[in-house]
């Protein structure tokens, strides 16, 4: 891969039945983010969204079944291993982040001063209600993630984060969560080495459509998985030879 | 143990073994997770020929009721099987998930390399036209 050439970064937008969202959030995001390479993963859509997203210039990587969120971002790892990016971008594809934040994001990642961004709504801005038992759940695992790093956590639960290219080679590989990386994955990225800082950002009401955890028994399921997700990280991450972090020559 | 009840198991046991085998033999089962079946089916067929030692030995062991024993045995064997399963399962998630995205990632790049060959394909016609009128005058010409 050369290094004389321009810096290349990607948006990686996982999009579950997101058609209804795409046309609002792609053109506000090529607005923010002019020069930036997109690519929407198409988790197994039962509506439009590979063809919408394709129709707006979008790069579209469409998984043949519906492999949850956290394979569909691993997937987007995957493809800017392999096509070479220097820089990645998570975010929803549902319009609850502000692609203003991009830059922030980027620029702690660019800057090679942080492997990760994390965009945090309690640094930044968060205008949407919350109900108190999730957001209670977020402070748990904010502190938790906190004492375990000795670095302030404010939202470990962000979906709106940017990677450089050791840290996605890392993820790409198997080390990243199927379904909801939250402060495990943060905690990874603590005992593989790599720095990650948190940036300012401001997180929105979605457009349209359900989000993936409000309904029945999920966040309890959740709650409990997460605690088994953290216990495994802190007991791996003494055996555990692939979580270390590989330096790209 | 009454010995009619004896035979029952025993031929429970053997019925097993002779249907576990048959699955593996006719390749519907793999050989592995055979294995389990197959001592389930075993102890089925054995049990009723060590009835008073397998009564003994629950005796020894403190069980006040003897079957007890057998049923205990019977619940562990039966976890494990499951066990085994959950193992499995996981594996198989964990392949299909790369499977999926690998062939995510390689069908985008299956049709991105189409695109261009269609681009490239369309433009050598396009610069191979003018050639060919230029022949055919020549052609013509002479």
């Amino acid at each position: 891969m050369s290094t004389e050439a321009a810096a290349r970064y990607l948006i990686i937008m996982p999009a579950h039945n997101e058609a209804e969202n795409l046309p609002r959030v792609l053109p506000e995001m090529r607005v923010a983010a002019p020069g930036f390479d997109l690519l929407v993963v198409n988790d197994g859509s039962n509506d439009r969204t590979a063809a919408v997203a394709a129709s707006m210039g979008a790069t579209v990587v469409s998984l043949p079944v519906n492999l949850g969120y956290g394979a569909a971002v691993q997937t987007g790892f995957r493809y800017a291993v392999i096509h070479g990016y220097d820089l990645g971008v998570v975010m929803d594809a549902d319009g609850q982040h502000d692609p203003a934040g991009i830059h922030g994001l980027v620029a702690a990642v660019a800057g090679g001063g942080a492997d990760v961004a994390v965009g945090s709504r309690f640094r930044g801005r968060m205008d949407y209600h919350q109900p108190w038992v999730k957001r209670l759940g977020m402070k748990v695992f904010a502190w938790t993630a906190s004492r375990i790093t000795g670095r302030t956590v404010t939202d470990p639960t962000s979906g709106f984060q940017a990677f450089n290219r050791d840290a996605m080679r890392f993820f790409a590989r198997d080390n990243y969560p199927v379904d909801y990386p939250d402060a495990d994955t943060l905690l990874i990225l603590h005992y593989a080495g790599f720095r990650v800082v948190e940036v300012p950002v401001t997180m929105r009401e979605r457009m349209s459509g359900i989000s993936r955890m409000h309904s029945g028994l999920k966040p309890i399921y959740y709650v409990g998985k997460m605690w088994l997700a953290i216990a495994m990280v802190l007991l791996r991450q003494k055996t555990h030879l692939s979580a270390q972090r590989v330096v790209s020559a | 143990m009454n010995p009619m009840t004896r035979i029952y198991v025993f031929l429970l046991g053997l019925a097993v073994l002779i249907f576990v085998i048959n699955m593996v033999r006719t390749r519907r089962l793999q050989e592995r997770y055979a294995l389990l079946w197959l001592l389930a089916g075993l102890v089925l067929a054995i049990a009723p020929l060590f009835a008073n030692q397998l009564d003994r030995l629950a005796t020894a062991m403190g069980f006040d009721y003897a079957p007890a024993l057998l049923l205990m045995l019977a619940v562990i064997g039966l976890l494990l099987m499951i066990f085994q399963i959950s193992l499995n399962i996981t594996s198989q998630s964990e392949h299909l998930k790369v499977l999926t995205q690998e062939l995510g990632l390689l069908r985008q790049e299956v049709e991105a390399l189409a695109e261009a060959k269609a681009k490239a394909k369309v433009e050598t016609e396009a610069r191979v036209e003018p050639d060919e009128l230029r022949q055919g005058d020549e052609e013509g010409a002479a």
